[in-house]
């Protein structure tokens, strides 16, 4: 009675919250109404749309054991208490991704995006988790790949690894060029950032050498060495010698992450990644809860208005119109293939009881989603002329100061240069202008809420400390990124001649790496070169390749639904597959076949060309242009082939749907068959031992 | 707290748990307590003792890992396939 009553109050605030930011359009709201609704939605959706799916779809039985039971072997194979499994799950799908997509998406104006990332969480991402992560659960543990292998037959089960292999490395792309321009001329990032390298290898030594296995003492050690480091950062930035040593292109710096990249993927473990890890998950969950807790502390005015010009698909950021783009953009936080991995990876093998999956599942995409959240407010809380002049790209408004605000400005939004200039002296960096990638520019909002709630003095190193936390993730992606990329391409290489997919075998590791590394590396360059700041160019790409995934998850989920017996509930998969393989189909299709050389990647090649055989280009685009040329076309082929392997996955799955319902012979379901559990559900297990 | 708990790293968190028990948990002291073995769950600083308590449990022959034996073992199956994300 009294949690329905509960639930009706939380609805209405909720709907209300929701109305006021739908309607208050002539004055700024207040990010409290943002937190507001997306905390209502989160709570309903959770009570009630994940509690309905759990006992009516899945029919979840407290009483089955599950693989972490029965197969303990107190390693990977373990039971976990629920809220450890929450938090283990959330610090696994949670990077960079929601952080970027939804900065990124701001040019719209906040309400689009908001919309997008509340919504096509609770019925599209959170979902998709969960229901993987069951369905994961009930196979022991098996990789999304060998689900759809063994499910629908080995094409889907082809094409579902050949996508994650290529999002793997537009992936890695992708964030290595977001980390170097914010490193590019900023000696203190610069410093900061590679400071972590060192920081990561003595980490890994204490946790090796001196304290084994004792994470928590090492994470804090890195974190106090890393605060360290933001602060000397400050340092080396006033000092005239030492910060010419930090001083960077963009291109040298791209050369620094693919060297990095490639020796890391080849090092042992211990060394780089899974110390940067450990202290990357502490300082995750401590930034998410002191975000959270300042921004309702200062309460922020959004000041994006609602919807911006740019709706009409002529952005400065990346072209294109709001549908399908704004969907494409925010992936983390809304619906996010990758998440799919995570959840048919390690997480399934921990779950004590199946009752815990909604909490894991569908929870821990809530919180990513709230994170969305927090990025949005921290992007619009700036002067929309300020955030524009960080996020687009010099090609676009200009390389002169002057120009750039004089474009912004007559955009509508309005900004100074002395703005502008006052700004980047605050946070301690030569210049803002058209520091693309979304990093810089979230971390100029959340230095402002930082300093605004704990010390308006401290705003420069709250910016570098921003950034730092970005990196940390963003180098993890890299090496953790590059090591799967690595077993992918070594297994691949291993069904040619065996050798090959010798795991540990060092001419395969350096044959494999260089192969990842070359690929991802490749995408990075040509994206510091090019002028208009390659993120309008690959960050749509990125969205592609992961809605790809996840309309591959979401099909594997949607034909298992129907192989068990329960075709009449198949749409809460299938509604969200409709959307994202509508969306997903609309974007590559403008992407390919736009004439609009800002949209196109085709139209963009052959613009190119033509303005190059004409002899009309600058001498110093002209120089870039032929590798531009190549690598638009190049995405034009990787557009199609996203479109391709999304449509051969979803066919397959209806055709083995169709001859299930037909009663015609398909692969047999992989459910491993009930045992009961002899762990005792009234008892709930000890955090630990 | 027993010597032996300060030389022998991974009894340490057991030792303070052990000595909150006897001293009796008041709530902020059991909210703190609940709170650091969450925290030790989510990075997996507890894991050793997991894997401990769970050998005892069963009476399997195979040999003990040592916490460093076990640590590089759990780091390299943890990063061979994907653990992380965007």
């Amino acid at each position: 009675m009294y949690a329905k009553l509960a639930a009706a109050v939380l609805a209405i605030i909720g709907g209300f919250a929701m109305g006021g930011i739908a309607l208050q359009r002539a004055e700024p709201i207040n990010s409290l109404w943002l937190v507001t609704a997306a905390v209502c939605v989160y709570i309903l959706g959770y009570r009630f749309y994940a509690k309905w799916i759990e006992t009516r779809v899945f029919v979840i039985d407290k009483t089955r054991a599950t693989p972490a039971e029965r197969l303990n072997n107190g390693r990977d194979f373990v039971p976990t208490h629920r809220w450890v499994l929450f938090g283990h799950h959330f610090a696994a799908i949670a990077g960079a991704g929601p952080l970027v997509g939804p900065t990124l998406a701001m040019q719209f104006g906040y309400l689009p995006g908001t919309l997008w990332i509340l919504v096509g969480a609770v019925v599209g991402g959170c979902v998709q988790d969960m229901v993987i992560l069951f369905m994961s659960t009930r196979r022991n543990g098996k990789s999304l790949g060998q689900m759809a292998r063994d499910e629908l037959g080995p094409i889907g089960g082809t094409a579902a690894v050949l996508g994650t292999l290529m999002i793997v490395v537009i992936i890695i792309a992708v964030l290595g060029l977001v980390i170097v321009n914010a490193m590019k001329h900023s000696p203190w990032a610069t410093f900061t950032v590679f400071a972590t390298i060192p920081i990561a290898m003595v980490v890994g030594y204490f946790m090796r050498h001196w304290r084994p296995g004792r994470v928590l003492e090492g994470s804090l050690l890195g974190l106090a060495l890393l605060l360290i480091a933001v602060v000397v950062g400050g340092w080396v930035n006033d000092h005239p010698t030492f910060s010419n040593l930090f001083n960077y292109e963009g291109v040298s710096l791209a050369w620094f992450i693919i060297g990095y990249g490639w020796i890391a993927a080849i090092l042992p473990v211990w060394v780089l990644l899974a110390p940067r890890d450990y202290i990357s998950t502490f300082l995750k969950i401590g930034v998410v809860v002191l975000l959270a807790a300042a921004i309702l502390l200062i309460h922020p005015e959004i000041k994006m208005p609602a919807i911006t010009r740019f709706a009409d698909g002529t952005g400065p950021i990346f072209a294109g119109k709001i549908f399908p783009f704004v969907f494409i953009t925010i992936a983390c936080g809304a619906l996010s293939g990758f998440h799919a991995l995570v959840s048919s990876g390690t997480t399934p093998k921990m779950i004590s009881n199946e009752g815990d999956i909604r909490l894991a599942g569908y929870g821990s995409m809530a919180m990513e989603s709230f994170v969305g959240i927090m990025a949005v407010i921290a992007a619009t809380l700036l002067d929309p002329g300020v955030y524009f002049a960080i996020n687009v790209g010099a090609g676009v408004v200009g390389k002169e100061a002057a120009d750039a605000v004089a474009t912004i400005s007559g955009w509508g939004f309005p900004v100074t240069v002395e703005q502008m200039k006052q700004l980047a002296s605050d946070m301690g960096e030569s210049s803002l202008f058209a520091r693309t990638g979304g990093a810089p520019s979230l971390a100029v909002g959340m230095a402002s809420i930082f300093s605004t709630a704990f010390g308006k003095g401290l705003i420069a190193l709250w910016y570098h400390f921003a950034i730092m936390f970005e990196a940390i993730f963003i180098l993890t992606t890299v090496d953790a990124g590059t090591r799967v990329g690595r077993f992918m391409v070594q297994d691949a290489l291993g069904q040619i001649w065996k050798p090959m997919g010798r795991t540990s075998w060092y001419p395969s590791v350096l044959i494999a790496s260089t192969i990842i590394v070359a690929g991802w590396g490749y995408f990075l360059y040509v994206g510091v070169v090019d002028p208009n700041g390659g993120i309008n160019i690959l960050w749509p790409l990125f969205g592609i390749a992961n809605q790809m995934l996840a309309a591959i998850a979401l099909t594997v989920a949607c034909g298992i639904l129907i192989k068990t017996g329960k075709l009449r509930y198949v749409w809460i998969t299938g509604i969200p597959l409709t959307w994202i393989a509508v969306v997903t189909t609309t974007a590559a299709y403008q992407k390919i076949f736009s004439p609009d050389a800002k949209l196109g990647f085709f139209a963009a090649a052959n613009a190119l060309s033509d303005q190059l055989a004409a002899g009309t280009l600058a001498p110093d685009r002209a120089a870039v242009a032929p590798t531009l040329i190549f690598n638009q076309n190049l995405d034009g082929w990787l557009t199609i082939i996203f479109a391709v392997l999304m449509w051969i996955v979803i066919l397959e799955m209806l055709r083995v749907s169709i001859r299930h319902v037909k009663g015609l012979s398909v692969p047999p379901s992989s459910e491993t068959p009930y045992v009961a559990t002899r762990l005792d559900p009234a008892a709930p297990l000890p955090h630990s031992h | 707290m027993s010597r032996r708990a300060w030389t022998q790293p991974h009894l340490f968190h057991i030792a303070i748990d052990r000595q909150m028990k006897q001293q009796g948990r008041k709530p902020m002291r059991q909210f703190l307590s609940s709170g650091l073995s969450l925290l030790r769950g989510v990075t997996g600083d507890d894991a050793y003792e997991k894997y401990l308590a769970h050998m005892q449990a069963t009476d399997a022959s195979q040999p003990l890992l040592s916490q460093k034996e076990f640590f590089r073992a759990q780091m390299e199956q943890k990063w061979s396939c994907v653990s992380g994300c965007c």
